[in-house]
């Protein structure tokens, strides 16, 4: 794997606010990278320290073996998208995309062809005289994608881009940006706070939170072995729970969980303490099953059925844990259990995950 | 209720229209009448109305060439100041250039041109009696309207199309050239076109500091006040009050067509 950008120890405060600290990562060629988190975590200005459109107070930026963490913005080979598209209000989407290129000195003949190229990629053909406020958002959204690739960058640079749009172009932009990058050789670093979208798009997620690096991983890491609370409660809603250390051999760890006994497994036999926490996800709850080796006890608090899922609050003494059914028949809602009903919750050993904190 | 409401309106409208268009409608209507008496029995001609280049053009020429002015001397500030807020070079002070360059819009014209007339006529500063206190006059009581659009404007403006044009390439000088100058230019000329208007229908600072021989369009229009009614020819004050009004909202016009608002706002 060639590393083509490596950011080493990179910090930036504004004023007597941290936004980032001592942040080091790499991201290899042709990798899709993306940089989530919540609000304010600091993830658009790790984008921006590696635009160039911030100065870091602390650390370095290498990219191809060259620090450029001094280097003015415009002359770093970088594609941004904007989360707000940022096009040009007085030119055609054509002169949008061309603009890059003229400043590249490339020949007028050639710009014609890239730039219709590129239109082709993104599905816009023929709007070479619109102007943006004649295009909706998504269309937009798409000329700010062609306008930053057709210079051919080392390195794309995301902002969020899909936030502003409804969540069924959402969803379609993701594919088709996951589509034109995926295999491009391009590497691409794609900042956003949607958990969902990070997962569908990258090969590696890093998750952030004030400004501290949480964890680095593939989305699978991310979503089956998180290593704190935080982690596990941001990606996919998982259900934290905690329990006393009772006995612990090998790789096998009994706890006792609301007056329950629990058997874990310790995979990456973490050090444990008298407290225990550990994570399981919605759906890996079952309800009322006879088989499960894990069991506790609650009772219904509030159901949510969203077409074909079936969300159940269920409050278990001192919290509340979400179980996630799929219903794949009608009849199926008619199965479930009842608000106020006494339910039993059943989880698997593996499938719970030892959290670090 | 319903009828209630339609005659408030009613009332409002008559109100208005008697109390605003009326005397307007009056001044205008005169221009063209043959006979000053028989205001009720007119017999219309344009002779006076087409008279009205020839009969003041010392006034008009000293009019547009002092608005012309002024409208260059905001434009220059205007273009200035926006740069300014546009590099941030000023957020800290900018509560100050606010209120500095707004404080003319506080104090009475005339108190201005009081303060202007003394000020300025001592040395070095003895503009007093020229044409460049004039200008500068102009300028300080229009710089607040001009300022005010283009403040609007550069609050609302999206500069993320600046980073936009440099993370493509493009230098400052660049970037500003090709796409930030296309974007607020209808906004900037907006903004001159105003003081261009304010300069041609500006009255009490004009009338304090205004050298002798020179005289703007509002000035000449105030000596037919001056003379008794009947005694002066009220004819071509109306008319030359209407190529004033005419001029006014051929710039709102224009003002409308680049800014996409009123001129009121």
């Amino acid at each position: 794997m060639i590393e083509l950008l490596t950011v080493e120890g990179l910090s930036k405060s504004f004023g007597t606010v941290q936004a980032l600290k001592d942040i080091s990562f790499s991201v290899a060629k042709g990798e899709l990278f993306s940089v989530l988190g919540p609000s304010g975590c600091g993830k658009t200005t790790l984008l921006r320290c590696i635009a160039g459109l911030e100065t870091p107070g602390n650390g370095r930026i290498v990219v191809n073996g060259e620090n450029i963490t001094m280097l003015p913005p415009n002359k770093r080979d970088n594609g941004f998208v904007f989360q707000n598209y940022a096009l040009f209000p007085t030119m055609t989407v054509a002169q949008n995309i061309a603009f890059g290129l003229e400043l590249r000195k490339i020949p007028r003949a050639e710009i014609l062809n890239r730039v219709s190229d590129i239109l082709e990629m993104v599905g816009l053909s023929g709007y070479e005289s619109r102007k943006p406020n004649q295009l909706s958002g998504g269309q937009q959204q798409r000329v700010a994608l062609a306008r930053a690739m057709v210079i051919r960058p080392s390195i794309m640079l995301f902002d969020e881009p899909l936030s502003n749009l409804d969540a069924k172009l959402r969803v379609e932009m993701r594919s088709e940006i996951r589509n034109i990058f995926s295999g491009s050789g391009i590497s691409s670093i794609y900042v956003t706070h949607d958990q969902e979208e990070a997962f569908a798009l990258s090969n590696k997620v890093m998750l952030l939170k004030d400004g501290i690096i949480q964890q680095i991983g593939s989305p699978q890491e991310l979503y089956f072995s998180p290593l704190t609370s935080f982690i596990a409660s941001f990606i996919g809603g998982s259900n934290i729970l905690e329990g006393k250390l009772q006995n612990s051999q090998g790789q096998f760890v009994t706890l006792e969980v609301y007056n329950k006994v629990i058997t874990l497994c310790n995979r990456h036999f973490k050090k444990l303490k008298h407290k225990v926490k550990f994570s399981i996800h919605p759906e890996q709850l079952t309800l009322n099953s006879k088989d499960s080796s894990n069991c506790l006890e609650g009772i219904v608090r509030d159901i949510e059925v969203i077409g074909s899922v079936a969300r159940l609050f269920v409050k278990l003494q001192d919290r509340e844990i979400i179980v996630k059914n799929q219903i794949t028949k009608e009849e199926g809602i008619k199965r479930l259990p009842r608000v106020k009903e006494k339910v039993r919750i059943g989880f698997n050993p593996e499938e719970a995950v030892i959290l670090e904190d | 209720m319903k009828i209630l409401t339609i005659i408030l309106k009613v009332l409002v409208f008559v109100c208005l229209a008697s109390f605003i268009f009326l005397p307007i409608l009056v001044l205008g209507f005169l221009g063209f009448t043959q006979d000053w008496t028989q205001i009720f029995n007119p017999s219309f001609t344009v002779e006076w109305f087409l008279s009205v280049p020839q009969i003041f053009s010392k006034a008009i020429l000293y009019s547009l060439i002092l608005a012309f002015i002024t409208m260059c001397l905001t434009l220059v500030v205007s273009s200035l100041v926006a740069y300014l807020i546009l590099r941030e070079k000023i957020t800290r002070f900018s509560g100050v250039i606010d209120v500095l360059i707004m404080l003319p819009l506080t104090i009475p014209q005339i108190v201005l041109g009081l303060a202007f007339m003394i000020t300025f006529n001592q040395p070095p500063l003895r503009l007093y009696g020229t044409f460049g206190i004039l200008i500068l006059g102009h300028f300080v009581v229009t710089m607040p309207y001009a300022f005010r659009n283009i403040r609007s404007t550069m609050e609302n403006f999206d500069f993320s199309i600046l980073e936009a044009a440099i993370c493509l390439g493009a230098s400052e000088p660049i970037a500003l050239r090709r796409v930030i100058l296309p974007a607020i230019a209808p906004s900037l000329l907006a903004s001159s076109l105003f003081s261009f208007v304010f300069s041609l229908a500006n009255f009490p600072m004009t009338y304090i500091i205004a050298p002798a021989g020179i005289r703007t369009i509002p000035l000449v229009l105030f000596g037919y006040i001056e003379s008794e009614i009947g005694g002066a020819n009220y004819r071509l004050a109306g008319c030359l009050s209407l190529y004033l009004i005419g001029l006014v909202i051929l710039l709102s016009m224009v003002v409308r067509k680049l800014t996409g608002r009123n001129f009121v706002e």
